[in-house]
C-alpha cells in the first residue's frame, strides 16, 4: 500500500478540481441529452441529405482539364451547420449517364475537399460548387462527351450554432 | 502557489466536452458534367512536288474552349476511299497545319477530326481536291 502525503492547502485544492470536473462532465452530458433547452434536439442530430445536383452541372470537363463539382446538401435539423470537407466515399466508383463504355474509363478523378467553411442555415437547402474538384485525364472514353457523372462523396459538417 | 492551484483547478474543471461541438455527416452523390467536341472545319490543301500543306481553323467544345489536337485523313478524289495522312500528318496533331511528305501522285481531299485523349469531334467535310503530280 502507498501512502501519499499532502498537504492541507494541495488536498483542498484537488478535492475543487475534482468537484469541477465532475460538474463539467454533467454539464456536458446535459447538452448532449437535450433535456429541456435548444440542446435537446442536438443529441439526435439528424444525417445531412444529399440530394440530386446533376441539374445544376455545366459543362466543363473535358480530358487534360478540371471543372467543378455541384453537391447538393440538407440539413435537416433546427441548428445552422458549417460543411468542413467532402470526400470521395472509399467504395462506390464514379459512374456516368453514358453507359458501361464511359464508366469503364471515366478518367474522372475527384479530390478529397478539406477546410471548407460552406454555412447552411437549420432546415435549408443549397446547392454548393467546388471549383476545380474533379479532373478528367486522357484515359476518359470516347463515349464520356457530354457524360454527366455521378461522384459518391461523404460530406462532414460541424453544429454551427 | 495559491494563485497557480486556482488556474489549475479552472483548466481541470472545464473539459472540452461541455462546449459541445456536433460532427454530423451524409453521403449521397455530387455531380460534375463532360464537355462534347464540335466538329472539324474544313481545311485548306496546298501542294509542292510531292509535298501537300494541310491548314485548318481551330474547332471548339461545346460550353466554350478551342480543341488542342486534330486527325487528318487523305480520301482518294476519285474513288473516295480514305486513310490516314502519314509522314508529317499522322497521329494527332496538336497544331493547326502540318504538311504531308512523299504524298503519291493522285487527287486527294483532306479532312480534319478534332481529338482530346480518346474524344473524337465529327469530322469536317473535306477540303477542295490537292492534285498532286
Amino acid at each position: 500500500m502507498i501512502t501519499i502525503k499532502l498537504s492541507r492547502k494541495l488536498f483542498l485544492a484537488l478535492a475543487a478540481s475534482v468537484g469541477l470536473l465532475v460538474t463539467g462532465v454533467v454539464v456536458a452530458a446535459w447538452s448532449t441529452s437535450g433535456s429541456g433547452n435548444g440542446y435537446a434536439k442536438a443529441a439526435s442530430a439528424s444525417s445531412l441529405g444529399i440530394g440530386n445536383a446533376s441539374a445544376s452541372t455545366s459543362a466543363d470537363l473535358y480530358p487534360g482539364g478540371a471543372s467543378a463539382v455541384k453537391v447538393s446538401v440538407t440539413n435537416p435539423n433546427s441548428f445552422p451547420v458549417r460543411i468542413t470537407s467532402v470526400a470521395k466515399h472509399a467504395v462506390s466508383s464514379i459512374t456516368s449517364d453514358k453507359g458501361p463504355a464511359c464508366n469503364a474509363a471515366t478518367g474522372v478523378t475527384f479530390t478529397d475537399q478539406t477546410g471548407l467553411t460552406l454555412d447552411l442555415a437549420a432546415g435549408a437547402t443549397s446547392t454548393f460548387t467546388l471549383s476545380g474538384a474533379v479532373s478528367m485525364s486522357n484515359a476518359s472514353d470516347d463515349s464520356c462527351q457530354g457524360a454527366v457523372f455521378t461522384i459518391p462523396v461523404d460530406v462532414t459538417a460541424i453544429s454551427n450554432a | 502557489m495559491r494563485r497557480f492551484l486556482l488556474v489549475a483547478v479552472v483548466a481541470v474543471g472545464f473539459p472540452a466536452g461541455a462546449a459541445a461541438t456536433w460532427s454530423l455527416t451524409g453521403s449521397g452523390a455530387a455531380a460534375a458534367k463532360a464537355k462534347t467536341l464540335g466538329p472539324g472545319n474544313v481545311p485548306s490543301a496546298a501542294v509542292s512536288g510531292r509535298r501537300v500543306t494541310v491548314g485548318w481553323t481551330a474547332s471548339s467544345y461545346t460550353n466554350g474552349g478551342t480543341v488542342a489536337g486534330y486527325v487528318i485523313r487523305r480520301y482518294n478524289a476519285v474513288t473516295g476511299a480514305g486513310q490516314g495522312a502519314a509522314n508529317g500528318c499522322s497521329g494527332t496533331v496538336i497544331a493547326l497545319d502540318c504538311t504531308e511528305s512523299n504524298v503519291p501522285s493522285g487527287n486527294w481531299q483532306y479532312t480534319v477530326t478534332p481529338a482530346a485523349g480518346n474524344w473524337r469531334g465529327a469530322e469536317g467535310a473535306k477540303s477542295a481536291v490537292a492534285v498532286v503530280p
